[in-house]
């Protein structure tokens, strides 16, 4: 178990390390430097701008120097907002992010599996039918949809939930389940065809042979198999959560880290997408390795020692 | 003395309800299984032995069902038992173990937490104490160094000692029967035959009757005392296992021997397969289910259902070649007198 | 025992030829018109595979029908409500949504046509080449695909959209560059299996060439799952589209995509939800389309459930 554990951390770096260079090419590498405007600016404004950001730096040491800083925590500061750093705007908005992000993740977990579990117990009956009708709604419709219908009934016409900001609990309802709908319904089908699927299989047999009840055989056989393939989900469902925050916070308009994102994007503001980029990496780099830890607990097939 | 009855199964009918129609599985079958007593039920796949073992669990699983019979286990009549009163038979009278050891554990728990559930289940015993009891079947099943081995996952195990396992788990609360469902058929013919002896003598040892369900006439003769023959979701033919092999009276049991591949055949002579597939039971034949298969037929066996006839005492076979105006047939199955155990 | 009488004749054998033989009422069937069959009996896929149809037949016809194209502005006539002249009504501009909502249909086509290229071509190539050769390749292969596939799929399209800038061009580039990835995984997994099989080592033995054994043995036969997970793609990447355009990423204007179109009602929901509602419910439908669709293929695909 510990070695896994180093040996994943260890790839991980590698990982971010990766990540971090595509993303610096990638953002040095766009024609055009950042100040480029539609009017020009002087030379020397442009000048002291770029030594201002070590612009005037070799690229190499431009990158050591960002590769530096992120170590030790630093995503330096943004470029087209004064005296604001990276680093700020993450603490602003990623804990308003998390909040929602997180309320998302357990709607759609403490919500999904059962929904996935009773309609495999109840395949084919109105309950199943009714649920998977929903799920296969829920699965087509795309987060900025879901996110506007919110607004657009529940807010302008009925009047129910407030349509911006985040001031009370009821703000929150609707961008958590915008930003969850799609995954709620992708997991209640998930986890009902994988359910599905493990009671066919042999040992399920078995334990009822045993004279275990029925409760026992669903609950305890079936149940953590079934689980098994929900748990790999969690990491891409994260990943899921984090990106569909970009339009709904853009819909609610919530300052989290989502707006800061699509704002630096329609502002060019490159070092707050690099660090933000960054960041999100960092950020579910570390939930898959826990997600893997878990998948591990769960499936003692999976060698931990490898 | 006469030995007592554990189980009686009277004309049982068993159907799935599949969505092309009534696929009749078993068409009526009746057998019997004395107290210590040892019986085999022989048939290719798809003759229904399979569905009548699940009968007798009550474990049939959607769109399955019983549709008629009676099945009399320890005297209690179980066909219409409630589900929660068939939950204290299963596992703790009745045990059962599967063909493909492989799958029949739950991988995600360890071998002695699934014994331990039977045991907990059944006898209330504590934690503990059904650990020890765990440890203790291990043993008896030859499971080498079990008080490490209890807490092993089941992909840890070996083929064979998964197999060994399941036997410890359905051994594990001394049921008074075990319905052994293919259990040698996914193993190496060496484990084979190591699994069918350690049946045979758990057997001696905690007086279990023991249901027998195997495709491989070889695997019954040395464990079984009497043979049932099925197919077609009939039984074909019941006898004494001598009975069975040295005189078969139906000539499907005549196909079976001639196809068991043996040692002692010279090298010129051949396996004989029984050519032809088993019956569609969608649509079930109103006579003989065989006749298409078989070497004799007859224009009786096309038009009506054979009754048994007894060739002797508790040897029955559903075939018209038993009728007296019936003409006499001389088969040489190839199997010699004294060759089985 | 009480019997009727037999008459004598009823003993009389039968000849082999005589009887009755089984017959085999179901003809055989290639896997392809299994699958076929299986699927023309699922009516929600039949209903999905002819919307899929009409959809993109309308993008690519239905423009030409119309007294309109997707850049004619009539200021006059903004923000009308759906009528007889604008059958989806107009935009703020005075453009017609009914042609902006079918040349949305077109890009997604187009995004369709390139995420299946991308993944018939890079993703089977990838995967298949991986799970072939095994080893110390596969091991690098897969590692490049687990460093790609730790980030989010929109996070790299967003970053090169602002890279290369946003258009359509840029989209098919975005795509073509990392929509292939989890093709190239199930791929290399059904590689892997299939490569065990007898027939594999069989074709070996007789000398098949590596492209031989890959294109004629191995990937035919990995086709089911291919085209299961290509019935997955195709709308993620009309989602990723969509997506992109709604936070502006997109096509730019006067070009019209479903989400940038979505995008663009957002500011007058509350006077005009009906300029939200057409693209979106463009969407979805196409999305409900797809999904019966792949959820019947993979039904009528599933080897285990073939009788």
């Amino acid at each position: 178990m510990g070695r896994f554990i180093v040996n994943r951390v260890f790839s991980m770096g590698i990982t971010l390390l990766l990540v971090i260079t595509i993303t610096f090419a990638l953002m040095h590498a766009i024609p055009g430097g950042p100040f480029t405007r539609e009017k020009a600016l002087p030379p020397a404004v442009m000048k002291a701008l770029e030594a201002k950001f070590n612009l005037d730096q070799p690229l190499w040491r431009q990158y050591v120097d960002y590769l530096g800083g992120v170590i030790k925590g630093d995503l330096g500061p943004s470029f087209q907002r004064t005296g604001v750093t990276v680093n700020k705007l993450i603490e602003e908005g990623f804990p308003i992010s998390a909040k929602i992000g997180g309320l998302s993740v357990l709607l759609v977990l403490i919500l999904g599996v059962p929904i996935g579990i009773i309609s495999a117990l109840k395949q084919n009956k109105w309950q199943d039918q009714l649920a998977m009708f929903l799920a296969t709604l829920g699965v087509t419709i795309p987060s900025f949809v879901l996110g506007t219908l919110i607004i657009y009934i529940f807010s302008a016409k009925l009047g129910w939930l407030p349509s911006y900001g985040l001031k009370s609990w009821k703000h929150y309802i609707g961008p958590v389940i915008a930003l969850g709908g799609f995954s709620l319904s992708f997991v209640a089908r998930l986890t009902r065809s994988s359910m599905l699927e493990v009671l066919q299989q042999d040992y399920i047999r078995t334990a009822r042979a045993k004279g275990l009840s029925e409760f026992v055989v669903v609950g305890k056989h079936a149940l953590k198999n079934a689980l098994i393939p929900v748990v790999t989900y969690v990491g891409p469902l994260v990943a899921a959560i984090l990106t569909g925050s970009f339009v709904v916070e853009k819909i609610f308009a919530i300052p989290g880290m989502g707006k800061h994102f699509v704002e630096s994007v329609g502002n060019r503001d490159y070092t707050v997408l690099m660090g933000i980029t960054i960041f999100y990496a960092i950020f579910l780099v570390v939930m898959v390795l826990l997600v893997d830890i878990t998948y591990g607990l769960i499936d003692p097939r999976i060698k931990m020692d490898e | 003395m006469r030995s007592e009855r554990l189980l009686e199964v009277k004309n049982l009918r068993t159907s799935f309800f599949t969505h092309v129609g009534e696929v009749r599985a078993i068409r009526g079958v009746s057998f019997y299984l004395d107290k210590g007593e040892a019986i085999g039920i022989v048939g290719e796949s798809g003759s229904g032995k399979s569905v009548t073992s699940m009968s007798v669990m009550k474990l049939l699983q959607y769109p399955g069902r019983i549709v008629g019979g009676e099945i009399t286990f320890n005297g209690k009549d179980i066909t219409n038992m409630p589900e929660k009163e068939m939950q204290s038979i299963r596992g703790n009278e009745i045990a059962m173990i599967f063909q493909d050891p492989m799958t029949s554990l739950n991988p995600v728990y360890t071998i002695g937490n699934q014994i331990m559930e039977a045991i907990r289940r059944h006898q209330g015993l504590s934690k503990r104490k059904a650990r020890e009891k765990a440890i203790e079947i291990l043993k008896l099943v030859g499971i080498p160094s079990p008080e490490k081995r209890v807490d092993n996952y089941p992909h840890e195990f070996s083929g064979g000692m998964r197999q060994r396992a399941m036997i410890a788990m359905a051994l594990s609360c001394e049921p008074n029967l075990l319905i052994a469902d293919e259990p040698t058929t996914a193993l190496d013919v060496t484990i084979q035959a190591q699994i069918l002896e350690l049946m045979k003598n758990l057997k001696e040892k905690i007086n279990t009757s023991i249901i027998l369900i195997t495709h491989d006439l070889g695997v019954v003769a040395d464990v079984c005392s009497r043979i049932l023959v099925m197919y077609g979701g009939l039984i074909m033919e019941e006898g004494k296992t001598e009975e069975i092999f040295y005189n078969p009276k139906h000539p499907y049991t005549m196909g079976l021997l001639k196809s068991i591949p043996r040692l002692d055949l010279g090298e010129n002579k051949r396996l004989v397969p029984i050519e032809g597939s088993p019956p569609d039971l969608l649509k079930p034949p109103k006579a003989c289910p065989f006749a298409t298969r078989c070497p004799y037929t007859m224009k009786v066996c096309e038009e009506m259902m054979p009754p048994y006839f007894e060739a002797e005492k508790n040897h029955r076979s559903q075939c018209w070649l038993l009728h007296e105006d019936a003409p006499k047939i001389q088969v040489d199955t190839g199997v010699k007198r004294g060759s089985i155990s | 025992m009480k019997m009727r009488r037999i008459s004598h004749e009823m003993w009389q054998p039968i000849s082999s030829e005589e009887r009755e033989k089984e017959k085999i009422d179901r003809p055989s069937m290639t896997y392809w018109q299994d699958a076929w069959r299986r699927l023309k009996r699922n009516k929600l896929a039949m209903l999905g595979l002819m919307m899929i149809i009409l959809i993109f037949a309308l993008a690519i016809v239905g423009p030409w029908f119309s007294a309109y194209s997707y850049s004619d502005q009539n200021l006059l006539r903004g923000n009308e409500g759906p009528s007889e002249d604008h059958l989806f009504g107009t935009d703020a501009h005075g453009r017609d949504l009914y042609v902006r909502v079918l040349y949305g249909a077109r890009i997604s086509l187009v995004v369709a046509v390139v995420a299946t290229i991308v993944n018939f071509f890079i993703g089977i190539l990838y995967g298949g080449i991986s799970g072939y050769m095994g080893g110390r390749v596969d091991n690098i292969m897969m590692r490049i695909v687990d460093i790609i596939s730790t980030i989010p799929l929109v996070l790299y399209a967003i970053i090169l959209m602002v890279v290369i800038g946003s258009g359509l061009k840029s989209i098919i580039i975005t795509l073509g560059t990392i929509y292939w990835v989890k093709m190239a995984r199930i791929v290399r997994g059904q590689i892997l299996s299939l490569k065990e099989q007898e027939y594999v080592l069989a074709a070996k033995t007789l000398g098949a060439s590596i492209g031989r054994i890959l294109f004629r043995h191995l990937i035919p036969n990995a086709m089911g799952s291919i085209i299961v997970t290509m019935t997955m793609m195709i709308p993620s990447a009309i989602f990723t589209e969509s997506f992109l355009s709604f936070i502006g990423l997109g096509v730019s204007a006067p070009m019209s995509s479903w989400g940038s179109l979505a995008s663009d009602a957002l500011g007058g929901l509350r006077s005009y939800p009906y300029q939200l509602f057409f693209p979106s419910a463009a969407i979805c439908i196409t999305m409900l389309a797809f999904n019966f669709l792949g959820d019947g293929l993979r039904d009528a695909l599933d080897p285990r459930l073939r009788k």
